[in-house]
């Protein structure tokens, strides 16, 4: 762990501003940071989030990407109760739609890819996040160098049981 | 007797406005979309002889500027039928009437491809009317067709006996200000503040009225009638809504108008000044004001966020680009699902339709290519036969690992039999790819993400 990072954990634990509630997940024991920014990144990421949402069904959920891939028939099969999802296809207006979802307080898991968040969108999605109390889940290709997401998981597939296994890469605070 | 009034091109004027009109002569009347006006005559004919109902119908539809085709008979379909292909028999008709039979109150356009599916075998195999196809034995039809092909046998046997759905009237309630309104600056339009002014009447007048009658506003329109000068092209600049979800607050209600009317203002400059301007319902759905929802006080707010959202990120998206998915019970997988409006976000999650089908599928990959890419397995690798691509997520060539789990899809019969082999691939680089096998080649359709 670099020292910055070590540093930054430090104030996060002194100020306690870090101390959140947890969303509880089979999948994931230390559960995950309620309104904060998780970044999911591997094979079965799509797979783990969906479950996280199975395990939430009650609770509405955004998905949003510039060209939805997603399979809803997949998501059911996990158990997502597709009437408490909203898919947005936003094309260039990635940034545009995460904002505004997060902002309605409407949503309280919001699901998106993306290939590159310039890190002033991050921290503003951050602080939305935060003060809308929604998780929001970044599937990415490889993880962002940025301090904002508070967890960053490597999710990866077992080839012989086909299990999802995770990793993490990074923990920010205590939570 | 039922007599069907077809229009043959899409009218102008709304054919409920004319269905109106023929409420005063009987109220069994049925519309089918804004193609065909059903009227039943049984009931009146002691009012009405059929010389003078025809000659009213005629002068009905001459006062809306509308040409139609009529016929009449014992039931529904064959009455819509024979109006449709302009014949007098029933057994003249071409097998492209079927459709007709299979979906006589209203269409279906999932049906109509089954049944036009069905239409094209059976003229390959040598049928070309409907009097041929009431010649073939009902055994065979199931065998090959299955219940579909029953019904509308039996339909076209036997006649269609469903009983109508009761007509009523669509309310519209309409207000209108006249009220002449400048919004110009010297070159350009400077202020919207002078309509919304305007608007906020018009809004609180209709959804008081409405209110008291337990009803909200689901389609409406705002009609600008502009001054009539030489310069104008159209002096009728119109804007409809369409609530995808109830609406109670007109405070919301006038700002998205607001919000929509500035956003089209700007594609669609008015030409001069508002003469007048109107505000008319289209279509209104049930609401009870009678008590608020004691346990969940904000549920009304939490609706009226959530549609301001909605209509929002259509607005700014693309309404094809925000919605729901509904579960098809289909067996290509990139036809188990379809878009759907925005449905009740309170639905019953285990009530979702289609669920327990996918239950009892294989597992499906939570990632499908918009479209199968063609790629070639050679020396354990896969490689990508399309110039855009690298396979997934710009991998380049991956290794194969293993392939299993082989699963068998016909895709259905009305759209060319064909088979489509899938398999599980697992790669050395991680992802786990779905690929099938066609007489079309090797594709790769999914992968599990």
């Amino acid at each position: 762990m670099t020292v910055l990072q070590k540093l930054r954990e430090s104030i996060g634990a002194i100020d306690g501003s870090l101390q959140k509630l947890k969303i509880a997940y089979s999948g994931f024991e230390s559960g995950f940071p309620q309104g904060g920014i998780v970044e999911v990144i591997g094979t079965g990421k799509t797979e783990f989030v969906a479950k996280f949402l199975s395990e939430h069904e009650e609770e509405k959920a955004a998905w949003i990407e510039a060209e939805l891939s997603v399979n809803p028939c997949a998501l059911s099969q996990k158990g997502v109760a597709l009437g408490n999802v909203l898919f947005m296809r936003a094309q260039r207006e990635s940034i545009w739609t995460v904002r505004e979802v997060l902002q309605s307080q409407v949503f309280s898991i919001v699901v998106t890819s993306f290939v590159e968040f310039p890190e002033n969108d991050l921290r503003r999605m951050q602080i939305l996040a935060e003060r809308s109390k929604v998780n929001l889940f970044i599937l990415s290709q490889e993880f962002h160098h940025s301090f904002v997401p508070q967890l960053q998981l490597q999710v990866s597939r077992d080839q012989q049981t086909g299990r999802l296994e995770w990793k993490i890469k990074k923990q920010r605070g205590s939570w | 007797m039922i007599y069907c009034f077809y229009i043959p091109r899409i009218a102008q004027v709304d054919l409920r406005k004319v269905a109106e009109a023929f409420y005063g002569l009987t109220m069994d009347l049925l519309l089918r979309d804004s193609e065909a006006l059903f009227v039943d005559l049984s009931k009146s004919q002691n009012l009405l002889t059929e010389i003078r109902f025809l000659s009213l119908a005629d002068e009905i539809f001459k006062s809306y500027g509308m040409s139609y085709r009529w016929r009449g008979a014992i039931d529904t379909p064959t009455a819509l039928a024979l109006a449709k292909y302009e014949t007098f028999e029933k057994e003249e008709l071409p097998l492209e009437s079927l459709v007709l039979f299979g979906t006589p109150l209203r269409k279906d356009p999932l049906l109509e491809k089954k049944i036009l599916g069905m239409v094209n075998v059976l003229q390959q195999l040598g049928l070309r009317t409907l009097g041929d196809f009431q010649e073939l034995r009902p055994q065979e039809l199931s065998s090959r067709f299955g219940a579909l092909a029953l019904g509308i046998y039996d339909c076209v046997k036997k006649g269609f006996s469903q009983p109508w759905p009761v007509y009523f009237p669509e309310e519209q309630v309409t207000h209108k200000i006249t009220e002449k309104i400048d919004i110009f600056g010297e070159f350009q339009i400077h202020n919207l503040e002078p309509i919304t002014f305007v608007l906020k009447t018009l809004v609180d007048r209709i959804l008081l009225k409405l209110k008291l009658r337990g009803k909200t506003p689901k389609i409406f329109e705002i009609v600008f009638h502009q001054e009539k000068l030489s310069v104008v092209r159209s002096p009728r600049w119109s804007l409809r809504f369409d609530l995808a979800l109830g609406l109670i607050s007109g405070k919301v209600l006038l700002g998205q108008i607001r919000e929509r009317v500035e956003h089209e203002l700007q594609r669609r400059p008015l030409e001069s000044l508002i003469e007048s301007v109107e505000f008319s319902v289209l279509e209104v759905a049930p609401y009870q004001e009678a008590q608020r929802n004691i346990f969940d006080p904000h549920r009304e707010e939490k609706a009226e966020s959530t549609w301001s959202l909605v209509n929002r990120l259509r607005l700014k998206l693309g309404t094809e680009n925000v919605f729901q998915a509904l579960l098809n019970p289909a067996y290509l997988p990139e036809e188990n699902w379809h878009r759907i409006n925005l449905g009740n976000f309170e639905q019953n999650p285990s009530k979702e339709p289609g669920k327990k089908e996918a239950q009892i599928l294989p597992d499906r990959p939570t990632r499908l290519l918009p479209k199968p890419q063609r790629i070639s397995m050679r020396d354990q690798k896969i490689v990508s036969l399309e110039k855009s691509s690298n396979t997934v997520g710009n991998l380049g060539p991956l290794t194969i690992l293993k392939i299993f789990e082989k699963e068998i899809i016909l895709n259905q019969w009305w759209n060319e039999c064909s088979e489509r082999v899938y398999l599980k691939v697992q790669t050395q680089e991680g992802p786990l790819l779905w690929v099938f096998q066609s007489d079309q080649g090797l594709f790769l359709h999914g992968y599990f993400d």
